[in-house]
């Protein structure tokens, strides 16, 4: 017990040792060569202020978990980019910001839900989308400049389905109808 | 940084109040500075209050390049506003004593000019334990210390940051290993184990 009590003070001490990663949450970094736009299902489309953003963290891609607020859209000409400021990730999620992190951004329509598990739920076409995760090799503490989200790439919501599928559903259902009447 | 300043060269007096036997005169000193922001990151600082109101991103930097990101920098997280199609996504304050990174995404320097009064009387700024951007709330050169007035204590760091780099200056056993000298429009980073109050007393005058 004495041991269990001792290891689990050194975890906190070693883990206090570190301060939180902050990270640069925007996809509009143009002096880093970052912005990548994010579109709706048809791909043309960016996505505007009734859509949110937000950014995942965890040390591996399948430990990703919602860090800070969600950030709205821009409309206009900054449609498609979102620019939702600093977030720091707690140590829980990442304990060492140094040895980097795999980061991953979800965007949902708001009307959709309170959050990008809510409209993944209700699973309504053109409404949640995420992108591919990345990874940071390393995570800025201060004093250096929160992190930008270097690896971000574009990405469309969910889509309806593919015109070729409707189009073969629309030719079987023909050949049905053909068959019954011959 | 490289810095152009022109500053306090006419102070304007002002009307006085009369009374029976005496008249007092108060005296504000109006100039600007001219900062010469360069490509990438730098620490700037606004040493001239712009009066109520106007100590804002949107009122100090209103001809940046689009992509422009200031950060400020406080209990342990950044806020950081980017200026994109025209206007600032955060309206954050950058009053005399404060200081910001600034990523100018050009290839070149921009020039940011601040414009208002130089901050006189009884200064005062709270420095927080651990890591805090600061900068002397007024525009002057010097030794930290001697010049601008800082209260050292055993310990204490400063990073200043010039062309990618950090100049590091430690407080240990009353001396500086490197003596920081900020420059007119420049912010550093303070790292100090306990809590305390930047307080000057400065006039024009002195």
């Amino acid at each position: 017990m004495k041991k269990l009590v001792l290891i689990a003070a050194l975890a906190v001490a070693t883990s206090a040792a570190y301060a939180q990663g902050l990270i640069n949450f925007s996809n509009y970094v143009p002096g880093s060569g970052l912005t990548p736009k994010i579109f709706q299902s048809d791909g043309t489309t960016p996505l505007d202020g009734t859509y949110l953003a937000q950014l995942y963290a965890g040390t591996s891609a399948s430990s990703l978990t919602p860090v800070g607020t969600a950030a709205t859209f821009k409309t206009g000409a900054g449609a498609g980019y979102f620019t939702g400021g600093g977030v720091a990730i707690p140590l829980t999620v990442i304990a060492n910001p140094a040895a980097g992190g795999v980061f991953e951004v979800k965007a949902w329509l708001a009307t959709a839900g309170t959050s990008y598990e809510a409209a993944l739920a209700a699973g309504a076409n053109n409404t949640y989308g995420a992108s591919t995760p990345f990874t940071l090799a390393s995570i800025a503490t201060a004093p250096a400049p929160a992190s930008n989200l270097i690896g971000l790439t574009s990405f469309n919501l969910n889509g309806v389905p593919e015109p070729s599928t409707i189009v073969l559903g629309v030719l079987g259902a023909s050949l049905f109808l053909l068959r019954r009447r011959s | 940084m490289r810095t152009k300043t022109l500053l306090i060269t006419a102070a304007l007096s002002a009307a006085g109040v009369a009374t029976a036997m005496a008249q007092v005169y108060s005296v504000n000193a109006v100039g600007y500075i001219n900062l010469s922001v360069p490509a990438g990151f730098s620490i700037i600082a606004n040493q001239l209050d712009a009066g109520t109101g106007n100590n804002v991103l949107s009122k100090l930097f209103t001809s940046v390049p689009d992509g422009t990101i200031i950060y400020e920098f406080a209990n342990g997280n950044y806020t950081i506003s980017t200026f994109s199609f025209g206007s600032w996504d955060t309206d954050q304050t950058l009053a005399p004593g404060q200081a910001a990174w600034i990523n100018n995404p050009n290839t070149s320097a921009i020039t940011v000019t601040f414009v208002g009064n130089v901050p006189q009387g009884s200064l005062s700024q709270s420095i927080p334990a651990g890591f805090s951007l600061q900068s002397s709330q007024v525009p002057q050169s010097g030794a930290l210390d001697t010049v601008l007035g800082y209260p050292v204590a055993d310990g204490d760091i400063i990073y200043r940051y010039a062309a990618g780099n950090y100049v590091i200056s430690t407080w240990s056993f009353g001396s500086w290993d490197t003596v920081p000298t900020p420059n007119v429009g420049e912010g550093f980073w303070v790292n100090t184990s306990v809590a305390k109050n930047w307080t000057r007393n400065f006039s024009v005058n002195q």
